[in-house]
């Protein structure tokens, strides 16, 4: 029960409390060890549950300590967006990263940024749950108004621009006629923004080149370097035109090693990139990730200098879940509304990742984002809001 | 803390591979109870024998997680908390999935009551291979009024096996509710600095588990575990749940506190179950407006999802609404897997009901959620299947389609690997829609036909149903020129592939009219009248089949005899009438 002699020695002092009787049952005591100075209930203190006493008269006072540990690493800060006197023509910046402890150990360490929210918006009207869809529909054929509507009403901390109609399959947007829309948005909002291609790897390293070559100096992030594509071209890009990269790999601790390794070979400054493991949405999968997420932030924490960048998660595709897509006609009798099912499920995909240190989330319903800002909020917040006594709980008529 | 191997087990059991555990040997037994599957007193030798009772409580010591295990409930329906061994899932596993325990109280009319505990005793949801299902009924005293709420837990019990939580912080409440659930070994909630006296006579009378609760207040908290546990009884922690600005920070301070200390430093005043209580949202909601109560009820949702990522390992919820059970036991789900288990299946073609050789091939990743998700749609809905599982790493169909390991030339290797031409006497492939991407690409590769399905796999009897179809319109094999023959066929997936594959596999060039029949079959499409003597017609003349054949001769198969002089009537060709297993015997004549 005790860790060793001291221990036990300690703690019989600290648990010392006053008793009626004590009755001793199934407990051998080495008498030269514990002498005479048993008072009646300690040894039942120290050794529940075999002792069996009767209950002590008075409360035995404890102390909890708290369990604080130093990490040898730390998360390096990245900044999205660039002032004009850092030479882009943002109003506002936002910085991740910096965190000292886990996320959300505050009794160790209260990590100097807060997780952000990057709003998704498409250059092309695309298929979305209706849900969704029913925010957006007026700006969905205008990325600069999906923006604008983003950061304007839903409170977006930036916007995330995907460049899909550039896939060869979609539309084959040219990548100069693609980057316009970079330009189109950037005057349209004054928050930083991030810039997604289409996910084709043959395609996205000439777009995201294009995109970055028309918003120079602006520190935006280039989604994404993976290792099935020209990375090299995009580190590139970034390099030259002063942006981030955010280093993709898929559910694998030593992929991601790997290439944030390359990307930092190749010359990347380590504060100019952002990683992302793959977002596994709840119920398939999330648990890959959550761990994965996990696993690279105490890594970093405990050291390991090419794990030691912030994180990113794709959480949009939480909508991907039939659970968040399929309408209350098909299951709602089955799963619940889905004016709440919906947005839940993709607040709560955030949410696990954030409690193991993710900081960007690319998220698409003003309602989950909202959520989890909230929540973020609280979690971050000086202030201590007065509360009813919460046991009143208990005898609340609901 | 290292984690125990069976070796250091074995050295207490009795060595004498009796079986009585049900195992073949002490060693199989030392494993199973590493893994948590049995406990010490599984093994009836050392439970009873006065000579080993040494070696009994040893042992019992010795495996006793950092996070003791407690149970309440009773007939066989009894719920494990805690018995956590990691602070961090990847590090070896968590063991007991959160228990959900759902609020009803002594206010409730009797038919309100009844309505609410059989929602809680009756939700579930079938997903990955498990029934979904809630825990507990917590009923709380709102009267206080002990004659009242032992009234309450009386009907609560009467209409469901689940364990129960009765809550009140007023002793003489308690005491009347434990009476009428005697043997059902409720939990109890809770001692407080102020009643905790009291409430553990109660419990060490009934052998109930008590929360101990001190919102805010660790000290005291430790303190009422050190005092119950010092009697005997077992305990779990209630740290306060709260949310709001500063407040929920120390909601999620005091739980990971709580676990670290308990698990990385020893302390065993707190290795016990840790108890959320997201209901704490409804506290001043009696009055609310649906809406205001809908809005609590999704926050209340959200702050258990976080608790259960944190640590909880008992949650206590006053939302009946289906979706907040839904998402946390899905969340649960996922936390509690076993991270030791790798999360790719074997890849390989399965067969999936009982298919034949005109039964769908569909394409699958080897990520182990999305092979049993799309098996088990198939399997609900009844659908016989060839089912390809790719070797992806593991990785689900979106992420691998995107990261490269999913790709056309890897789906070909494995329609050629695993020999699936020998199974099907067709040449289609259905991949998911996630995949689409590839869809020209495989064609190429593979030689078959590309059918891109739906994104969720849920929606393939629909695919199937509405969208497996040819393509109509003029397709062909091999090289064919003016010369060649003229078949025709409506777009039904067997009677097509019944024309087109002994062509190819006969090197034959032809044309192949694909008639578009809402893809019945030859046979349905002439009785249903959706292939007539004037849907030939208007098809030839839309495709302007007489460009493309210098002669005037349309082959169809036997099906469609009943109208083979009126399609000559109407369009002036010779039709001639072939059974589709004589087709290329007679084409070569």
């Amino acid at each position: 029960m005790v860790d060793d002699e001291t221990a036990l020695g300690k703690r019989i002092l600290e648990i010392l409390g006053e008793y009626e009787e004590l009755e001793l049952e199934d407990v051998t005591l080495e008498a030269e060890e514990l002498v005479f100075r048993v008072i009646p209930g300690m040894l039942a203190a120290a050794l529940p549950p075999a002792a069996k006493a009767r209950i002590p008269t008075s409360l035995i006072e404890q102390k909890f300590e708290l369990p604080i540990e130093k990490y040898p690493g730390e998360i390096v800060e990245v900044q999205f967006g660039a002032t004009k006197a850092e030479g882009g023509s943002r109003k506002k910046v936002v910085k991740i990263g910096g965190e000292k402890a886990p996320a959300f150990y505050r009794f160790e360490f209260m990590n100097p940024n807060r997780p952000v929210v990057t709003f998704d918006v498409f250059d092309m009207p695309i298929s979305l749950p209706k849900p969704v869809t029913e925010h957006f529909e007026d700006v969905m054929s205008d990325p600069a108004d999906w923006a604008k509507k983003a950061v304007n009403e839903f409170g977006a901390d930036l916007v995330t621009v995907h460049l899909i109609s550039t896939d060869p399959y979609i539309k084959n947007t040219p990548a100069k006629e693609a980057a316009k829309v970079i330009e189109d948005v950037l005057q349209a909002v004054d928050t930083p923004i991030l810039i997604g291609g289409s996910g084709n790897p043959d395609k996205d390293p000439e777009v995201l080149e294009a995109a970055a070559a028309v918003s120079e100096g602006e520190r935006l992030m280039l989604n994404s370097a993976s290792l099935n594509l020209d990375w090299k071209r995009i580190v590139e890009a970034a390099k030259k035109y002063g942006h981030n990269v955010l280093s993709w790999t898929q559910l694998d601790v030593n992929n991601q090693k790997k290439l944030n390794k390359l990307i930092l070979e190749a010359g990347l400054p380590k504060n100019r990139i952002v990683q992302d493991a793959t977002t596994a949405a709840l119920g398939y999968g999330l648990e890959y990730s959550f761990s994965i997420y996990e696993r690279i932030r105490l890594s970093a924490l405990r050291g390991d200098a090419d794990l030691q960048m912030p994180l990113s998660s794709g959480t949009t595709n939480a909508w991907g879940a039939r659970e968040a897509f399929m309408s209350d006609k098909k299951k709602g009798a089955e799963w619940g509304m889905q004016r709440f099912r919906g947005p839940i499920w993709e607040a709560v995909t955030a949410l696990a990742l954030a409690l193991v240190g993710c900081d960007v989330f690319m998220m698409i319903h003003p309602a989950s984002a909202q959520i989890f800002k909230t929540f973020i909020e609280y979690l971050s917040s000086q202030k201590k809001e007065e509360i009813p006594p919460l046991l009143n709980w208990v005898t609340a008529r609901v | 803390m290292a984690r125990l191997k069976p070796l250091d087990i074995y050295n207490y059991l009795p060595k004498t591979n009796c079986g009585e555990c049900g195992l073949e040997s002490c060693m199989a037994f030392a494993y199973k109870l590493i893994e948590h599957e049995l406990e010490v007193e599984d093994c009836k030798p050392l439970a009873t024998d006065p000579k080993l009772k040494k070696a009994f409580k040893d042992l019992k010591e010795l495996v006793t997680p950092p996070v003791r295990p407690v149970k309440f409930g009773g007939d066989g329906n009894e719920v494990t908390i805690g018995g956590e061994e990691v602070m961090y899932r990847h590090e070896l596993t968590y063991f007991n999935p959160t228990a959900i325990a759902v609020c009803v109280h002594d206010e409730m009319t009797e038919e309100e009551l009844i309505k609410n505990v059989k929602l809680i005793d009756g939700w579930t949801v079938f997903r990955v291979g498990a029934s979904l299902k809630l825990d507990a009924v917590a009923v709380k005293s709102v009267s206080r009024d002990p004659a009242k709420f032992a009234k309450a837990v009386k009907l609560v019990a009467e209409n469901t096996k689940l364990p129960l939580i009765l809550c009140s912080l007023d002793p003489a409440c308690l005491r009347a509710g434990v009476e009428v659930v005697k043997g059902r070994k409720p939990l109890l909630y809770a001692a407080t600095r102020d009643n905790w006296r009291e409430v553990a006579e109660i419990a060490l009378n009934a052998g109930c588990p008590v929360v101990v609760t001190s919102p805010g207040d660790l000290d005291t908290l430790k303190s009422l575990s050190a005092t119950l546990s010092s009697a005997g009884i077992q305990v779990a922690l209630d740290p306060g749940t709260a949310w709001g600005e500063g407040v929920l920070a120390d909601t999620i301070d005091s739980f990971t506190m709580l676990r670290r200390a308990a698990i990385e430093r020893g302390d065993k005043l707190v290795g016990w179950p840790l108890v959320g209580v997201p209901a704490t949202l409804w506290i001043g909601k009696e009055e609310a407006s649906e809406g205001e109560k809908l809005e609590t009820a999704f926050k209340e949702t959200f702050l258990a999802a976080a608790l259960i990522c944190r640590y909880a390992d008992l949650l206590i919820i006053n939302s009946k609404e289906l979706w907040t059970f839904l998402t946390l036991a899905t969340l649960r789900q996922n936390i509690y897997t076993d991270p030791r288990i790798h999360p790719a299946v074997e890849p390989g073609l399965f067969a999936v009901g009982n298919p034949n050789e005109d039964s769908p091939v569909m394409i699958t990743t080897n990520y182990a959620s999305t092979a049993s998700v799309v098996r088990s749609d198939l399997e609900q809905s009844k659908i016989d299947a060839w089912l390809v599982i790719i070797n992806t790493e593991g990785i689900g169909v979106e992420a691998s389609a995107a990261g490269g390991q999913l790709n056309a030339a890897k789906i070909a290797d494995a329609i050629n690997e695993y020999k699936v031409a020998e199974k099907v006497r067709h040449r289609a492939l259905i991949i998911p829609g996630l995949a689409a991407r590839f869809a020209g690409e495989l064609e190429d590769a593979s030689g078959w036909d590309v059918y891109v399905g739906p994104k969720d796999s849920g929606s393939i009897p629909d695919f199937l149903k509405s969208k497996y179809r040819p393509r109509d319109g003029i397709r062909y094999t091999g090289d064919p020129d003016e010369k060649s023959p003229v078949i025709l066929v409506t777009n039904n997936i067997k009677d097509f592939y019944r024309v087109k594959v002994p062509l190819m596999n006969e090197g034959i060039s032809a044309w192949i009219l694909v008639v578009d029949a809402d893809g019945l079959p030859v046979k349905e499409a002439v009785e249903a009248k959706k292939l007539t003597e004037e849907t030939v017609k208007a098809f030839m003349q839309r495709e302007d089949v007489e460009k493309k054949v210098s002669h005037r001769e349309l082959i169809v198969p036997e099906e469609a005899a009943p109208i083979k002089e009126k399609i000559e009537k109407v369009t002036g060709w010779k039709v001639t009438v072939v059974p589709c297993e004589k087709l290329t015997e007679k084409i070569k004549k």
